[in-house]
């Protein structure tokens, strides 16, 4: 029943070489730190289907409004109805997508199309990945870490909300993204010397 | 002079992909890329941002995504779906035909419950192929059977292809979803047309014990509550009660409950599947983001009006256009997987198709409503096409010792066949797609 870990959502993510080879010698201490992570990512992810829920009992019920404060709370502002509540969804699925997604990058689960990829050496491959890292992931970086900082201190700086009484405070759920791809870049940087070191060993 | 830079963006993007390197940064990159070679300003970057924040992040409509992978993901490692496989193959065989239909059937079941192309698959594989055998089918029917019904997942709802599919041709999911039903049934119908064919065929297996047809209770027990949960799910959706992020959630909740009153759930289980489905969505949102990088660059440098040109004043031109894209959709399919084809290539011929007239009296929301589902049947067929057809490759991993890779590829060959037949029903008469909007 190998295949059925490897993938999800009909796709595939690895092969069974490569599922093997991310099962077996990894340093114990790593594995385990990256299952606690995506543990994390996994109760936010439990945690949206209880915010469902409790949005469809409430919209059956007919409450809008479950909490009124009198002062305006961080995040929620006012009160929690049920716009605050559809807007925690999605901020979940920000933070559950975007936040992992350099730790997907060291699982080496970010889809490729691996027929060819399959049959090169390790030392093309990691040339490939030298290049790609060069020409593609370098300059979307560059150009991508710049422009969502200055997206989100924007929306800091106007103290941004919700047009319909939701969630305030909306940089937060902007803020996913540049948290994100500062991740990212730091694998990458991390990624470049292991690739450096080992074309040069060679 | 001609504006070479699309056609060059095209390739180095195609040439990065097939390569190997990660989808969703080779389209980001080639964005960034031709940002800083063209003669768009840096700044364009900060549009391509809130139009990621707009499209990808605050999309309530993704938040689905996630909810029905755990959902599948659940329904499989909690045995839920197994144990309706087994049930619906001991009600249904006892005869070739019986036992054809019954794996059909439970495709369908899988399709409906999990979605999920590689589960459904391998368990079909696991499960059926044996009894298949038994009842005397060759290696090669039978493997093309089991594929063709196994990907059946990704056409019929809930599917997360079909969610991405209308969000990428903005109609509604809840229209997608009920638009594919008569589709996904017309394929079903083409198969067991071909399967009773075959069956027919075949000759009776001498020395083979009946089958004991359970209780009609324990059948019950086994198949009612997955059955519920589908017809709530897809109920719920497609007749607007419930949105389909609502639906997806509480049919999560919904797999959690079944798997605790079978007594087969545990913190390992569910965990286990939620860290897969994080990762998983993760992964599909980062190939969303790279996709919206590259659609806006691509349209930016003048890519889109280019295809646009090409297609306008010429006779037949919306025909040209879609047969066009059916063939570029099939031949991509042959290396690509139905993610990154379709948001590559759905805002770029999207918003052309829309604008056009089929003279079939489709417009509007109806007429995207009708190519999304021709290019989802097109991309089920994707997963079927050897060498790199996913399913394929599935059935060769959870049966290496029974099929060998020829056994599969001769038996797939009438289902693709069949495939292609049910979409040009579907482009003929469109009302098999529309009739029930």
């Amino acid at each position: 029943m190998k295949p059925l870990t490897n993938q999800v959502a009909g796709r595939q993510f690895a092969t069974k070489e490569e599922a093997q080879h991310m099962e077996s010698p990894q340093p114990p201490s790593n594995a385990k730190w990256q299952k606690i992570t995506l543990d994390v990512f996994g109760i936010f992810l439990l945690l949206l289907i209880g915010l469902i829920a409790l949005q469809v009992a409430i919209s059956f019920f007919g409450f809008n409004h479950i909490f009124t404060f009198e002062t305006e709370k961080f995040l929620v502002g006012k009160s929690i109805n049920q716009n605050t509540i559809v807007d925690f969804q999605w901020l979940i699925l920000a933070i559950i997508s975007l936040i992992p997604a350099a730790l997907v990058w060291i699982l080496d689960k970010h889809v490729r199309v691996d027929f060819l990829w399959n049959k090169f050496s390790t030392r093309r491959q990691n040339l490939i990945e030298l290049v790609g890292h060069v020409i593609f992931t370098a300059p979307f970086l560059f150009l991508s870490l710049p422009a969502s900082w200055k997206f989100v201190s924007r929306s800091f700086a106007s103290n941004e909300m919700t047009s319909h009484g939701g969630m305030t405070d909306l940089y937060i759920a902007k803020a996913t993204l540049p948290i994100g791809l500062g991740l990212l870049s730091l694998v990458l940087l991390i990624d470049l010397w292991r690739i450096v070191n080992s074309l040069l060993k060679n | 002079m001609e504006n070479f830079l699309p056609a060059f963006m095209a390739l180095l993007t195609l040439g990065g992909i097939l390569l190997g390197y990660r989808v969703a940064l080779v389209l980001a990159g080639s964005a960034a890329l031709f940002i800083l070679i063209s003669d768009l300003p840096v700044s364009y970057f900060g549009l391509i941002v809130s139009r990621i924040y707009s499209n990808v992040i605050a999309n309530w409509i993704l938040v689905s995504v996630p909810m029905f992978i755990f959902m599948g993901l659940i329904l499989e490692r909690s045995g839920i779906a197994e144990r309706a496989l087994r049930a619906a193959q001991s009600a249904l065989g006892g005869s070739p035909a019986g036992m054809g239909i019954a794996v059909l059937v439970v495709g369908v079941m899988m399709a409906a419950s999990s979605g999920i192309v590689g589960a459904s698959v391998v368990l079909l594989a696991l499960l059926a192929l044996p009894r298949l055998l038994e009842n005397g089918y060759t290696k090669e029917t039978s493997s093309g059977l089991i594929a063709a019904s196994g990907t059946l997942a990704i056409l019929i709802p809930p599917s997360v292809m079909l969610i991405v599919l209308a969000d990428q041709l903005k109609v509604s999911v809840g229209d997608m979803f009920a638009a594919a039903m008569i589709p996904g049934f017309t394929l079903v119908f083409l198969y067991a047309i071909y399967t009773l064919i075959i069956a027919r065929k075949i000759k009776p297996v001498a020395g083979l014990k009946k089958i004991q047809r359970p209780p009609i209770l324990s059948l019950a027990v086994d198949l009612l509550p997955l059955l519920l949960l589908v017809i709530c799910v897809l109920g719920s959706i497609i007749s607007g009660v419930a949105t389909p992020t609502e639906a997806s959630g509480l049919g999560a909740l919904g797999a959690i409950l079944i798997a605790l009153i079978y007594r087969t759930c545990s913190i390992d289980i569910i965990m286990h599947s939620a860290r897969e489905s994080v990762v998983a969505t993760s992964m599909v949102l980062l190939v969303m983001i790279g996709a919206t990088c590259f659609s806006a660059v691509f349209n930016g440098i003048g890519g889109n009006s280019q295809i646009e040109h090409a297609f306008t004043g010429v006779a037949g031109g919306p025909w040209l256009l879609l047969c066009s894209v059916m063939v570029i959709i099939f031949f991509l399919g042959f290396v690509l997987d139905w993610l990154e084809i379709t948001m590559i290539l759905m805002p770029i011929f999207g918003p052309i198709i829309a604008n056009m007239d089929f003279g079939n009296g489709l417009a509007g929301s109806n007429l995207l409503v009708w190519f999304g589902i021709l290019v989802a049947v097109n991309l089920q067929t994707s997963f079927l096409t050897p060498p790199f057809g996913f399913a394929l490759f599935y059935l060769r991993g959870a049966t290496s010792s029974t099929l060998t890779t020829t056994n599969i590829y001769k038996g797939i060959i009438p289902f693709v066949l069949l495939q292609l037949l049910g979409l040009l029903l579907l482009i003929a008469f469109p009302v098999l797609v529309v009739g029930v909007l």
